[in-house]
């Protein structure tokens, strides 16, 4: 009798507790706003950048009615924009990608203010979709938010456990709202069309793959420079290449494709690629190395005061294509290939790390983190002077380029 | 009916449940704060100072095979000496398993349910274990049994998972100028592995074979381990500094799991199998251990004992929620946490050492 | 005579000894007294109550004789009018004729059966009589007769119809209790099965009997089962299942405490793992206990594939298990609570699938529960000329016009079905009763906490089943405790030939089940 006594006595504390709670959290699934892209302008916008007028779109005055918001303190100095997917235009049952309808696919809404939290609470009160972050796909931000300091924009994004750190961040040369705005054709969502891009690291190695909110946070927090993946669009497509050098946490300048190949080759992020050159032996031609494999060992040489670095590189790669040329199977023309490509490389890498040394004074290789870790007597004692070091060091490279398939 | 016994590998489960708890979620934070990039040296350090310390509460236990911890402090001191010296151990157990709970609760606020207040978390929590703790040892080591290989095996997940994301470089320079720093850090890793004592609390009722101690060493060991691996690849994954702004490291080592292709792209739901029932099966045997403390100390008799569990549930919801503030709850207890090696190296070895003298003049006599 | 027998029998058996077979009768001989012989005999036969006997004068002359037979595996017409008849009463005519009474005439001229052997050793007369033969021996000799007279042939009494197996047997119990001891006879001719009645119900007295192997099965078992069984008071009994419950640990447990059964084959399999059963006249259905989950998990059908296959099939068979019970709350916990934790693509596409349904999750979730339980128990009274028809019709076309009307999901069509489908992966029927019933709360508990609410929901459950004992055994053995030779064929079936012991957690007293081949190898 007691066994039951006591069995229904925990039965009743289990039923109270569970009714009693109201289901504080829960949220049916097509009852939230799944915020697939974000991107952050600066506000007043430049008066050069003009915005582009959708079909739908009221005329811009009539929109920032609804944008702007009560400050509790200061002045609107940022742009959120938010990309939410229209679930009831989604024809989800005639298969993937197909823009079956005229319809938009997604809902851009802007909203100003100085703080991201109040403003993304602010759009509360324009849709009745709660607001869900855990599937953010993209970040983009301005140029001029970025050259402003990162640092200053991004505490939220660390902060909320819903921010993923995942999320790829880009960096837009113009605004950055014109890139959410882009209406891809093989995909309904432009932010998911543009994270899909960078799935193809392992082909083309001028982008900056990790450029993940993860990373950004780790140098930010290190004090460490690095750079940020661009992102340039027309009206239906989206294009990742090249990079933004961020030093001390602002933005200083962008880096080109190829300084971004560079980059990634020495700091061993580099997944495949291509590189040309001229044939060599004064033939009309030229060869294209498609890189499979690439190490770079970076090695911090200490003289006194005075620090160089000796980089190796170490790359394996198919002959893929050549140009103007009869194939040449034979060892001597590879073998002098090969050196052709790692004067190649050697010098790609040089020039790109006397540019970043001199244009931006940033320290984009990380060597500072080798330093720390192979050499940390000489951080200890010269470490607080690295910025004034950084654009002096010297920098060999050397690279062993061997060429391993050849096709047909 | 043959006497039901516990046999030796649930002597292993039993104590690597005990000592994973809560401190999985925060263990890299605090070793950092102290050790930075070699915090997992002193880890492994402190996770030897336990197997020592660890070895002395096995032997004490060994000494009186029949009676568990707070019968063998009351036989060995005295009535009134051996509360005494149990009191300092109902209190700490307490307020660990009530600062337990409280950041369980603070964490699953913070990562699954936003909205739910506190109180209704603790309460559940508190139920479920208090109906475990009244089902007695062998049902509570029927639970450890299968909750302990999930968990271990989904630790061993959560570590092999982010590694296309670690840095090596992270962990150099290796012990530059830090050895100072080693040292001291290992009383903290030292403290992160508390709970070992529950070998006290349960050896009376287990099959008493050679192997026995082999077992227990392997569920120190375990833990040892894994706690020590988590450290290794959370520093590698995202660097000493920033683990300092971190409050649940393995948590977001968790959500920072990346695998393109798989059906379940965000593998963080692995982690919430895991720290729920870790928090679980800790509080369980702590709740388990403080009955029988209390028990003793009150001379309860057996029928009577579920009615202190659900006494002490209620103090501690008490407990939980009493300290309004996150913060101040995490830094009271890290501050907690100091005071556990007086356990260790004070008042076990001075229990063992009495518990002997007193056993060699029972055997003369 | 006897006390050496008892002695002989009760020693531990030797190693590489598979005890069970009769070569340990074999030392063992007939006497010239006949009721000396048909005692020994019984108790060699562990006197069960099914063994008869009957002495008889042949044809009226001074020569004793007596036979002894078992009666659920004997023809008994045949007994009567082959055997019986013609030496007692017809013997009259032979005798007269003048031919002298002695066993080779009894042999040749008195029995009109169509095949009789002479045998003169235990071990022969034992196997025979087990296997519904009759034995039959004379006054003065030392030789006896055994003479076939099986019923049992052929035909199967009833077909399974609640455990139907791919290669099986196709036999299942009837009502009549004397065929169905038959049965289990037929499949374990082992002298040391042991039957022991008891009469349960103060006005049904129905029947009831026992049935264990002694020497395998733990004595602390059947003595805990024979009073249980002593201390039922019933007035009528109506179930196999009521007996079971009246004896339970825990009567009110969803899970089952008694293992049903109406399967033969796989009542004489448990019975060689140690397990005891309980039969009742009037009920085509036995009872085996202890029971633990993974016991309730296996399958006849695991042991005539390959051990690769079985062991795959019996892990998808947990697998049934953990998600009939558990799919929709866990469907309701990640939408509802954690969209996160689900790829982009895939939230976004139940996303739209369900934009403009009324219904939240919990409330869709539990009327297509209630609508699917209401299928379930109606197709059981349905007469079978409409049963197709309505099953189709219920399920295909109301599940999809309820899509098109936008009153359900589609999603949640397809996690209602495949929960149904798999509740009927499990084998015992009652315990897929039981994770049907644990749909509803494990639900509850996610639409309040979400998957935390799953989490304290499953860490409820499993201190429970823990907690649960069965005669002494826990319910989750040999899972734990942990009895790591028994995981062989608990989770996996390892292949036949590692399968050399008998289940640890029963506690048998005689563990080896048949040569390991490590020890072949030693012994060629």
């Amino acid at each position: 009798m007691r066994h039951s006594l006591k069995h229904s006595l925990l039965l009743l504390f289990l039923i109270g507790t569970l009714l009693l709670t109201g289901c504080w959290d829960q949220k049916d699934i097509d009852t939230r706003g799944y915020v697939l892209g974000l991107a952050i302008d600066s506000y007043p916008p430049d008066p050069q950048s003009s915005e582009s007028a959708g079909p739908n779109q009221a005329s811009p005055k009539e929109e920032e009615k609804l944008e702007k918001m009560q400050l509790h303190t200061g002045d609107p100095a940022y742009a959120m924009t938010i990309q939410l997917p229209i679930l009831a235009n989604a024809d989800m049952l005639e298969g993937f990608g197909n823009q079956s309808s005229e319809d938009s696919q997604s809902w851009e809404i802007t909203q100003i203010g100085n703080s991201f939290f109040s403003m993304n609470r602010e759009m509360a009160s324009r849709t009745g979709l709660s607001l869900y972050y855990e599937h953010l796909q993209v970040l983009l931000l301005s140029e001029e938010v970025a050259r402003k300091g990162l640092i200053n924009i991004l505490d939220m994004f660390m902060r909320e456990p819903e921010m993923r750190r995942g999320v790829k961040v880009l960096i837009c040369p113009g605004e950055a709202k014109s890139i959410l705005d882009v209406a891809p054709r093989i995909d309904k969502y432009s932010s998911v069309y543009l994270s899909g891009i960078f799935e193809n690291s392992n082909r083309n190695s001028r982008m900056v793959y990790h450029t993940n909110m993860g990373d950004v946070i780790c140098a930010l927090h290190d004090g460490h420079d690095f750079i940020l993946a661009k992102a340039l669009s027309t009206k239906d497509e989206i294009k990742t290449s090249g990079g933004a050098v961020f030093h001390n946490g602002k933005m200083v300048g962008w880096a080109t494709e190829i300084e971004v190949e560079a980059i990634n080759m020495i700091r061993n992020t580099y997944t495949g690629g291509v590189i040309l050159v001229d044939a060599p032996g004064g033939e009309e031609g030229r060869v294209a190395l498609e890189i499979t494999n690439e190490k770079a060992k970076v090695t911090p040489i200490v003289n006194g005061d005075q620090v160089s670095f000796r980089i190796d590189i170490k790359v394996e790669g198919d002959y893929s294509e050549d140009i103007n040329l009869h194939t040449h199977e034979k060892l001597p023309f590879l073998k002098s290939l090969e050196a052709e490509y790692e004067k190649e490389i050697q010098d790609l890498c040089t020039e790109t790390i006397e540019s970043m040394q001199e244009k931006f004074k940033a320290d984009v290789f990380q060597f500072d983190r080798i330093l720390q870790a192979e050499e940390p007597g000489y951080w200890e004692r010269m470490g607080s002077e690295w910025n004034s070091i950084y654009p002096e060091a010297g920098v060999s490279v050397h690279a062993d380029v061997n060429i391993i398939l050849t096709g047909i | 009916m043959k006497k039901e016994k516990l046999i030796s590998p649930q002597v292993m489960t039993l104590t690597a449940c005990g000592i994973l708890g809560i401190d999985i979620l925060i263990v890299q934070r605090d070793m950092v704060a102290v050790a930075r990039q070699d915090a997992w040296i002193s880890l492994i350090l402190g996770g030897m100072a336990a197997i020592l310390l660890g070895s002395v509460c096995y032997y004490l236990a060994h000494l009186y095979p029949d009676m568990d911890l707070p019968q063998i402090i009351l036989h060995v001191f005295g009535g009134f000496f051996g509360r005494m010296i149990l009191l300092p151990f109902i209190v700490y157990d307490l307020l660990y398993l009530g600062m337990s709970l409280r950041i369980f609760a603070q964490a699953l606020k913070m990562f699954l349910l936003s909205a739910t207040p506190m109180l209704p978390i603790v309460v559940l929590i508190l139920l479920t274990a208090g109906y475990a703790a009244s089902k007695g040892i062998f049902a509570i080591s029927g639970i450890m049994d299968i909750i302990f290989p999930l968990c271990a095996i989904t630790i061993l997940g959560i570590l092999l998972m982010p590694m296309n994301q670690i840095h090596l470089g992270n962990l150099k320079p290796v012990l530059y100028k830090n050895t100072g720093n080693v040292m001291k850090g290992i009383l903290t890793g030292y403290q992160q592995f508390t709970g070992f004592s529950t070998i006290a609390y349960f050896y009376c009722y287990t099959q008493k074979t050679k192997g026995t101690f082999k077992w227990y060493l392997a569920g120190l060991g375990i833990p040892i381990f894994l706690y020590v691996a988590l450290t290794v690849v959370t520093i590698m994954v995202f660097g000493p500094m920033d683990i300092g702004y971190l409050i649940y490291p393995t948590l977001t080592l968790a959500k920072s799991i990346e695998i393109p292709g798989t059906f379940l792209e965000r593998a963080e739901s692995f982690a919430a199998i895991l720290w729920i029932n870790i928090v679980f099966v800790s509080v369980v045997l702590v709740l388990f251990r403080t009955t029988r403390n209390i028990s003793e100390w009150l001379h309860v008799k057996p029928k009577y004992q579920n009615y202190v569990i659900w006494g002490i549930a209620l103090l501690l919801i008490g407990i939980a929620l009493f300290i309004r503030s996150g913060t101040q709850v995490l830094l009271f207890f890290s501050k907690m946490k100091k005071g556990n090696p007086i356990f260790g190296l004070l008042i076990f070895p001075c229990i063992t050492a009495v518990a002997y003298i007193k056993k060699r003049r029972e055997a003369r006599t | 005579m006897s006390k050496l027998l008892k002695r002989r029998l009760g020693k531990k058996n030797k190693k590489f000894e598979i005890k069970g077979d009769t070569d340990h009768l074999k030392p063992f001989r007939l006497s010239e007294n006949v009721e000396d012989n048909i005692t020994r005999l019984k108790s060699a036969m562990n006197n069960t109550f099914d063994i008869k006997s009957r002495e008889f004068q042949i044809g009226g002359t001074q020569f004793q004789a007596a036979i002894l037979y078992i009666e659920d595996l004997v023809n008994e017409e045949m007994i009567m009018s082959h055997l019986l008849k013609p030496l007692v009463l017809q013997s009259t005519t032979v005798i007269d004729s003048g031919t002298e009474v002695n066993f080779q005439s009894v042999k040749d001229s008195m029995l009109s059966t169509d095949s009789v052997q002479e045998a003169e050793t235990f071990d022969e007369i034992v196997l025979a009589v087990m296997s519904g033969d009759t034995f039959l021996c004379i006054q003065g000799y030392t030789k006896g007769l055994i003479v076939n007279t099986r019923g049992l042939n052929g035909k199967p009494f009833a077909v399974p119809i609640v455990e139907p197996s791919v290669k099986g047997p196709q036999e299942a119990f009837v009502e009549t209790l004397k065929i169905n001891l038959g049965l289990i006879r037929k499949r374990i001719r082992d002298p040391n099965l042991m039957l022991e009645e008891y009469k349960i119900g103060k006005r049904s007295k129905s029947e009831s009997v026992i049935v264990y192997i002694k020497g395998i099965a733990d004595p602390d078992i059947v003595e805990d089962l024979r009073k249980r069984l002593a201390s039922v008071d019933l007035d009528m009994d109506q179930s196999a299942f009521q007996i079971g419950n009246l004896m339970a640990d825990r009567p009110g447990s969803i899970f089952p405490q008694v293992q049903i059964t109406e399967r033969p084959d796989k009542l004489a399999f448990s019975l060689s793992e140690g397990r005891v059963a309980v039969l009742t006249d009037g009920s085509p259905n036995a009872m085996l206990v202890p029971v633990t989950l993974p016991i309730l998990m296996q399958s006849p059908d695991d042991y005539y594939e390959s051990w690769v296959v079985s062991s795959i099939i019996r892990i998808s068979r947990y697998v049934g298990l953990f998600l009939s019970s558990l799919f929709p709350a866990i469907y309701i916990a990640i939408t509802s609570y954690n969209p996160g934790m689900l790829p982009t693509r895939l939230v976004l596409s139940i996303a739209a699938t369900r934009a403009g349904v009324p219904f939240s999750a919990f409330i869709e979730a539990l009327l297509m529960e209630a609508v699917l339980e209401l299928l379930q128990e109606a197709s059981i009274r349905l007469p079978k000329a409409v049963g197709q028809t309505v099953s189709i019709v219920g399920g295909l076309v109301i599940g999809q016009s309820a899509v098109q009307a936008g009153i359900v999901s589609p999603i949640m069509v397809i996690v209602i079905s495949v929960t149904a489908v798999t509740s009927f992966a499990i084998p015992d029927y009652s315990l897929g009763l039981a994770s049907r019933i644990l749909r509803v709360p494990f639900m509850i508990f996610a639409t309040t906490l979400g998957s935390f609410g799953i989490a304290i929901g499953m860490l409820l459950l499993l201190t429970y089943l823990s907690s649960v004992k069965n005669f002494g055994i826990r319910y989750l053995s040999p899972i734990t405790p942990y009895h790591f030779q028994d995981w062989k064929d608990t989770v996996i079936r390892a292949p036949l030939r590692d399968l050399t012991k008998r289940p640890e957690f029963l506690n048998p007293e005689d563990t080896e089940r048949s040569r390991s081949r490590k020890k072949e190898k030693e012994h060629s």
